[in-house]
């Protein structure tokens, strides 16, 4: 579904990735570790298209229904209409926008290209609400600006809201789970669970394992100093937590 | 001056005709020798520095004294069903158009029509002479000097208008350029109250106009008056509104500015808070596009202690249109206690647009909470990324915040069906 070949990317002038490789399939999830530094939130942006981030070589291809296409000749929005999900780290607060108009745009300008009819807002809304309701999200919060005035909780919460509204093919969340209290961290979690299928991928970027032990993840990568530097299965995860990535990275 | 040679001799045979009957003329005549001896204001002038007149003083605009040629479903579509609607085609009341069931409490004259009642013209005088002590630009000179159409109206006290009043004022496009100078003059007695919106709305694109209208307004003790005004003029036309307001004890005026319309707009809003407890708002927004000009400028009078004020300008342009926002609060020495607050905020869509803007405190008392600001901005491109990410295309994307941009300002108007007024009249604009 992914594929990311001896990438090169800078941003203001710094070279962060220095020749990535990743490989993601259909129904899999992968998770990527890192310590801070070492590129896991450019690797992100870049595959969402963010314009600051300029690739220099490589290749980064987006497959789906064996039609395969280049996404760096992409835009960020035709990358999202074409099944890629970011989950910020940082959600950006829109004041003005509320979250519902802002879900229904987002939503319709999917369905559009996916070839798929929009949806009128009273139907969107019962689509809605089932959404919230399996999120524990209070319907009030629909009303509300997008990310504005939100505990750091109920922004991620957003994120994974936008996320089960969109069901995307290739979702990336970067570090989702930084920052989120316990309660959070189980709701958001099993929300991601319950968007899990053969048919789509999951890659969870963060610093810690704590959420890999609810999102269990088939493959693990740790990254640094802009390379994929070892790869393994759930139990690298684990090893990493005891002993840190020293001993990966050489020191 | 060439610019209003014909209609300087139409109102010099106007003012013939009424020369013993009416007390009106000698104010006409007065405010026109004032008038002719300043000229039009110049860009030397500190209140319109950025603001230039040249290409009104080119036109030569024949005073409008009849209507050109309109739709009545036209005018229809802008009057509201639930108020108590007023028309003036071409700046000419129309009294087939307007309703005629005038609300209990609320006593309306036509300016053009006096009554046989020969007080309510020294009435008018009297209520006009509260007023020259507050700043006055040659154009509200123009506007005192064609004083004729428009309305004197009172509420009376202790009455709160059940339905808003509104006030169609439709621009149709007649062959020669023209001129037309609505002026109201409203006055709450104690403890009355009102809504008031207005439209001002130009049926053609390319009609060739000046509307040069005034608005003063007397609130008295514990009277509330929301004002709303919304200015859809054709883009060929000029359009400057005066609104002056004097504030008693305890009053509450609430207002609203809406500019999207006009090649040329200026808004004077000037506020003098006489007596303590008196509060005002007077928020505005405007969309500009083309080769648009809007000038908003405002002046609040803290004179007495313990009064507030409270103002967002907000602009939305676009294209190579200017903004100009001047906004001045003046508190007085006496006035202790004051709580006033000025923002202007403008958001740039375009390379080419350009805004100049001046918030200025005058402070002449330490017991007072007073702050202002202003910023000038694009669209974030961190919030553009954001919505892109969301498969939302660029140009959505950056609608979606010009409009949220726009919305804080236009939802801050507290009378709701205004609010709807406004979105319905800018259906289809880029910048809502």
């Amino acid at each position: 579904m992914l594929e990311i070949r001896d990438l090169h990317a800078r941003v203001e002038g710094a070279e962060i990735l220095k020749g990535l490789n990743l490989t993601v399939n259909p129904g899999e999830v992968h998770a990527i570790m890192g310590p801070n530094g070492a590129g896991k939130s450019t690797l992100s942006k870049i595959v969402a298209g963010h314009p600051d981030y300029e690739v220099t070589s490589g290749e980064m291809d987006f497959e789906v229904n064996f039609k395969k296409k280049s996404l760096l000749d992409l835009e960020a929005d035709e990358r999202a209409r074409e099944g890629i999900f970011l989950a910020f780290q940082y959600p950006v607060e829109i004041p003005g926008v509320p979250n519902t108009e802002f879900l229904r745009a987002s939503f319709n300008a999917i369905c559009k290209h996916q070839g798929v009819e929009e949806m009128d807002p009273l139907d969107f809304n019962e689509f809605l609400e089932e959404k919230i309701k399996f999120l524990d999200i209070d319907p009030e919060f629909l009303e509300r600006q997008v990310n504005v005035d939100y505990s750091g909780g109920e922004k991620k919460r957003n994120e994974i809201l936008q996320m089960a509204v969109l069901s995307p093919r290739l979702a990336l969340l970067d570090e989702t789970d930084s920052g989120l209290d316990v309660d959070s961290l189980r709701i958001v979690s099993e929300g991601v669970n319950k968007l899990r299928s053969q048919e789509n991928a999951i890659v969870l970027i963060t610093h810690y394992q704590r959420i890999l032990s609810y999102i269990v993840p088939d493959h693990v990568h740790v990254l640094y100093d802009g390379k994929i530097i070892k790869s393994g299965d759930k139990q690298l995860a684990l090893e990493i937590e005891e002993k840190g990535y020293e001993w990966l990275i050489g020191n | 001056m060439t610019a209003f040679q014909q209609t300087f001799e139409a109102l010099e045979s106007f003012n013939q005709g009424f020369e013993q009957r009416d007390p009106l003329v000698a104010f006409r005549r007065k405010a026109l020798s004032a008038f002719k001896g300043k000229g039009l204001p110049s860009r030397k002038d500190e209140d319109w520095k950025y603001t230039s007149l040249r290409s009104l003083e080119k036109a030569d605009f024949n005073w409008s004294r009849s209507p050109g040629m309109y739709e009545r479903k036209k005018i229809k579509d802008l009057m509201v069903a639930e108020a108590f609607n007023l028309v003036f085609v071409d700046g000419v009341f129309d009294s087939s158009l307007s309703d005629r069931d005038v609300p209990p409490g609320l006593e309306i004259t036509s300016l053009a029509r006096p009554t046989e009642n020969g007080n309510e013209r020294q009435e008018i005088l009297e209520f006009l002479r509260q007023f020259e002590q507050m700043p006055c630009h040659s154009l509200t000179l123009l506007n005192q000097a064609f004083l004729n159409e428009g309305l004197w109206l009172r509420v009376q006290a202790g009455v709160e208008l059940e339905r808003p009043l509104h006030v169609v004022y439709y621009h149709s496009a007649k062959p020669k350029p023209f001129a037309l100078f609505p002026m109201n003059l409203i006055q709450l007695e104690p403890s009355a109250a009102m809504v008031m919106t207005e439209v001002y709305f130009g049926s053609e694109p390319g009609a060739n106009y000046f509307s040069n209208a005034g608005t003063s307004v007397l609130l008295k003790e514990n009277s509330r008056l929301g004002y709303y005004k919304a200015q859809v003029e054709s883009n060929s036309a000029y359009h400057v509104g005066v609104s002056r307001v004097i504030q008693q004890r305890d009053s509450v005026f609430e207002s609203f500015i809406l500019t999207a319309g006009g090649r040329l707009s200026r808004n004077d809003m000037d506020v003098v808070l006489a007596a303590p407890g008196a509060d005002s708002t007077i928020n505005s927004l405007y969309l500009s596009t083309g080769d648009q000009h809007v000038d908003n400028h405002s002046m609040v009078e803290h004179r007495v202690a313990n009064a507030t004020s409270s103002q967002l300008c907000k602009g939305v342009l676009d294209g190579k249109s200017r903004g100009v926002f001047h906004g001045r609060v003046v508190v007085g020495e006496g006035a202790s206690g004051t709580a006033a607050w000025q923002m202007n905020r403008s958001l740039m869509l375009s390379n080419e647009a350009e805004v100049n803007t001046r918030p200025q405190l005058e402070i002449d008392n330490d017991d007072v909470k007073c702050s202002h600001g202003a910023s000038v901005g694009r669209i974030k491109d961190e919030e553009l990324f954001y919505l892109m990410s969301r498969g939302i295309p660029l140009q959505e994307s950056e609608r979606m915040l010009a409009r949220a941009f726009a919305m804080e300002a236009l939802l801050k108007a507290a009378h709701k069906p205004f609010i709807d007024y406004c979105l319905k009249l800018l259906e289809g604009r880029e910048q809502l």
